[in-house]
């Protein structure tokens, strides 16, 4: 257990290219941190430098207050799943177990203990005298997770370790891990690229892009006022829409209607207008101050839901794609154009040009 | 394959029962000779089954007192181009995975330059620059001994460049997560490395053993005193007679026994053999 | 890898850079005198009408070695590939001679067409064909060839099996549904799939038809009768061995050694190239 600190962490090959620029994070005893952003964005550079796995170019990295960029990883006492799981091909699972253990001087006796208390932990006893190449994926991901956790190290990290599984095992791992994650109380950083696993995982996020964190914090925080048009779009799914408008004092332009918005923006000028799918719902007459006309090209039941694409007029007439998620069956054949509300509350507004959230006052 | 044909399938046969024969064909001949006398042979009329001086033969090959023989015994040649095999195929791997494991997991200067020069070597089968090694060899001191037997045919590009094509093959993940573990380079490589490549090694081994055993021309010039002749070198020694002298009955039992090791070698790891052959060298 | 580094620099960089600068010098038999000579050896093998001889020589074995050991072994391979049972077995029973050495290979053969006691050489007198490689140098040439050809038949018999297997077998099935019958099928489908392995393997059969077969020459024939069956190899060894002609005998492995370099390059732009798909 132990404190996670990240003071401008900097890292830059030498070609030149910067993977992370300047992050800095505190990460309490006990928090689930998942770093999250689209692949190639540094994210897994992050998570190798708090390995050790890779040298930090600048900046200072603290475990527990202590300084540990130069150390190397097994003098970190960290733990790592890695995205293929990595299991020693010829060792049976329980010499996968041991061998960190092994390696750190622990006595015969010990090691058998800790093995199979992870083990049963994991429901991996039966499975103690297998190879790696008989285990099934998800039995795989079970023992990798048991070789860091026999560890009982100050930090586990993990590197994607779902993404080689299928849809059904990965929902039920991540429940596992979140959940193992609580019972040991244990540090976790854990990098994805998926915006579900890192919402119900998260204690905080962080989402990173370009090898800048966009944002940091909690992931209800985060869906409800993302602070950039990227950070928007990146979490909740279907993906946020967008579509531009104008802000003159408290009237938004959109397309050719001018809405009154009910709170005030020390902002005027070009705004990118953000809707979420689900905050859209059928027009109702008595209610609503503001309305869309979409186009409905294509209707996607989820059962629960349905996705509606299509196109609405935007700005100069040329028309925009928009996504609604509206509750229950879509079942609306004629050719006129579906009319859409909202609450206006649930407009997020951008700056055109900073691409900085507007603050309202 | 697609149709189930009578006639492709017994014809497939009967080719492959050709090509076995026409490979095995020579190795009879040399049986039958085996079995006759020296006048046997011969007297005019080629036997074409075995005589029944099998025994005697092989006898006198292996203790070595006969006419035909080179001075020494079969037994004292045999012995040689083991300790030669031996000496060249344990020696290529050992010094080749040191190599390799060097060349693909550490970074240090003239790495590059390191890889260029051992792959050169690649490019010079002994028979090429068989002169001025000899020279080099003679120079040294190192004429009918062991060492200059094996040592100057150790380096191996072959084995080198084989082992790191595996190893290149071992996810950089894997090396992270002993890193974590906290194995170091010795450790990762007694407890990873060597045991994840024990079919290679294997194969290499085979390939190696037979490549050393089969040295012809490379004991031919170093060795000078027959106490250090091997058995492949040892068969040209008894050729080197007049044309009418050939103790056939002699020569072709010793060829047999230097047949056999390889074969038998080859033969008991065939799995693992031709494993290494094809899927390492394609 | 330092023991790989000295070993390679004492007995393989230093004896090549000695060839090099031997190459550059004339030296009595006696080794009493040497001097530098620039590129007159060179000169003197280019202007040799019989090193000429020795080139023409080997191209003629290597190509009688590399079509008759890929032919047979190919038409061995497509039979074990096509056969339902034993295909192991026949595996097992045709790979043995790869441990065959290229000496031994060659005094087998040399047995069987011996003149006086070879059974082959008998059989042929039968049927009316006088067989004396000591004397016919084309049936020495012939005798070499056969023999290098049987002792690599295993080795390609190995590769061309292996390639034959990774063809996927529902190209086959597919192909039999468009029409093509096994023969049509072995043309359009399964040779033209076969060509990377055979491409590596012709490389790898001049190769060993280049070098590794001293061992054959020497000991079946002498580079003779004449200088019928003296490939450039065995040339460089009696040259400098038993001719003492030290200068001349390094620039020919000088220039073997180029030959070698352009070979391999040419094999392992291959190997890099298959290693990538």
């Amino acid at each position: 257990m132990a404190t996670l600190t990240l003071d401008a962490i900097s890292k830059k090959y030498p070609n030149g290219h910067e993977a992370i620029k300047h992050l800095s994070i505190d990460i309490a005893d006990g928090e689930f941190i998942v770093i999250v952003g689209p692949s190639g964005c540094g994210k897994s550079s992050l998570l190798r430098m708090l390995a050790g796995l890779e040298t930090v170019s600048s900046g200072e990295l603290l475990i527990d207050g202590n300084r540990v960029n130069e150390k190397e990883p097994a003098q970190r006492d960290i733990a790592m799943v890695f995205q293929n799981y990595a299991l020693y091909p010829h060792m049976t699972v329980y010499d996968n177990m041991a061998y960190g253990l092994k390696n750190r001087g622990f006595g015969k006796q010990e090691i058998a203990q800790r093995v199979e208390r992870t083990a049963s932990v994991l429901q991996l006893d039966h499975l103690l005298t297998r190879k790696p190449r008989q285990l099934s994926g998800g039995q795989r991901q079970r023992v990798a997770m048991g070789r860091a956790i026999v560890r009982d190290p100050k930090v586990f990290l993990f590197d994607e370790p779902l993404s080689n599984l299928d849809a059904k095992l990965r929902v039920q791992m991540r429940i596992e891990i979140k959940r193992l994650q609580r019972e040991l109380g244990t540090t976790a950083v854990y990098v994805t690229h998926d915006q579900i696993e890192a919402m119900t995982m998260a204690d905080r996020l962080i989402v990173i892009n370009n090898g800048a964190a966009e944002q940091i914090g909690t992931p209800m925080d985060i869906y409800d006022s993302p602070q950039t048009p990227f950070v928007a779009s990146f979490i909740g799914s279907p993906s946020m829409n967008f579509l531009d408008g104008e802000l003159i004092g408290d009237q938004l332009r959109l397309g050719s209607e001018s809405i009154t918005l009910p709170k005030k923006h020390e902002f005027e000028g070009a705004v990118k207008v953000g809707i979420r799918p689900e905050h859209l719902h059928r027009f109702d007459h008595d209610q609503e101050r503001f309305s869309l006309n979409l186009n409905v090209q294509l209707a996607e039941p989820l059962g629960a839901d349905t996705l509606l694409h299509g196109v609405v007029p935007g700005a100069n007439g040329a028309d925009v794609e928009l996504t609604a998620r509206l509750r229950g069956e879509y079942r609306d054949v004629s050719d006129e154009p579906l009319r859409l509300g909202l609450d206006l509350n649930d407009l997020h507004l951008f700056d055109s040009k900073t691409d900085q959230r507007l603050a309202t006052c | 394959m697609v149709e189930n044909r009578f006639w492709l399938n017994l014809l497939s046969h009967l080719v492959l029962g050709l090509g076995v024969l026409l490979v095995a064909f020579p190795i009879w001949i040399a049986f039958v000779a085996s079995t006759h006398s020296a006048q046997g042979l011969v007297s005019g009329t080629i036997p074409f089954w075995p005589g029944d001086l099998f025994l005697e033969n092989f006898s006198q090959v292996l203790s070595g007192g006969n006419d035909g023989s080179v001075g020494v015994s079969a037994m004292l040649m045999l012995f040689n181009s083991l300790v030669m095999a031996l000496g060249i195929s344990i020696g290529k791997i050992v010094i080749s995975l040191m190599a390799a494991y060097a060349i693909v997991f550490f970074r240090f200067p003239l790495r590059s330059v390191c890889f260029w020069i051992i792959f050169m070597t690649l490019m010079l089968p002994v028979e090429v620059r068989i002169m001025p090694t000899f020279q080099v060899v003679a120079n040294l001191n190192l004429l009918d001994s062991y060492t200059g037997l094996t040592l100057p045919l150790i380096a191996s590009a072959t084995a080198t460049f084989l082992l790191r094509q595996f190893y290149m093959t071992i996810p950089p993940e894997l090396v992270e997560a002993a890193r974590v573990d906290g194995a170091g380079p010795v450790k990762f490589l007694f407890d990873i490395l060597l045991p994840l490549s024990r079919t290679n090694l294997a194969a290499l081994f085979v390939i190696m053993f037979i490549y050393g055993w089969n040295q012809y021309l490379w004991p031919l010039l170093v060795t000078t005193d027959e106490h250090y002749y091997t058995i492949v070198m040892g068969i040209q020694r008894m050729l080197a007679v007049g044309d009418d002298e050939v103790a056939w009955n002699i020569v072709m039992p010793t060829t047999l026994l230097a047949m056999l090791p390889p074969v038998g070698v080859v033969l008991m790891m065939q799995r693992l053999f031709v494993k290494g052959l094809v899927e390492t060298e394609k | 890898m330092a023991p790989q580094l000295l070993v390679t620099l004492v007995f393989f960089i230093w004896p090549a850079g000695q060839a090099v600068w031997q190459s550059f010098l004339v030296e009595d038999a006696f080794g009493l005198s040497t001097e530098f000579v620039w590129f007159e050896n060179y000169a003197q093998i280019f202007t040799d009408s019989r090193y000429y001889h020795t080139l023409w020589t080997t191209i003629i074995f290597s190509a009688g070695v590399t079509l008759m050991s890929m032919g047979v072994s190919l038409l061995l391979a497509v039979m074990a590939d096509q056969v339902v049972r034993g295909a192991q077995v026949y595996k097992t029973l045709l790979i043995w001679p790869y441990a065959v050495a290229p000496a031994v290979a060659g005094v087998l053969w040399l047995f069987m067409f011996h003149p006086t006691v070879g059974v082959l050489a008998y059989m042929l007198d039968t049927i009316g064909i006088e067989w004396n490689h000591f004397l016919d140098g084309d049936q020495a040439l012939l005798l070499v060839i056969i023999a290098a050809a049987w002792k690599q038949i295993s080795y390609n018999f190995l590769f061309f099996l292996a390639g034959l297997q990774a063809i996927p077998q529902s190209l086959h099935e597919a192909a039999a549904i468009d029409g093509a019958g096994p023969g049509r099928r072995f043309f359009t489908i399964t040779f033209p799939l076969l060509s990377p392995t055979t491409f590596f393997l012709l490389v790898v059969n001049v190769v060993y038809a280049f070098f590794d077969t001293f061992g054959i020459i020497h000991a079946v024939t002498k580079g003779g009768p004449g200088d019928s069956t003296r490939t450039l190899v065995y040339n460089v060894f009696d040259d400098g061995f038993v001719g003492l002609d030290l200068g001349g005998s390094a620039a020919q492995s000088v220039v073997l050694m180029v030959l070698v370099g352009l070979m391999t390059v040419v094999q392992f732009r291959f190997v890099e190239r298959k290693v990538q798909y």
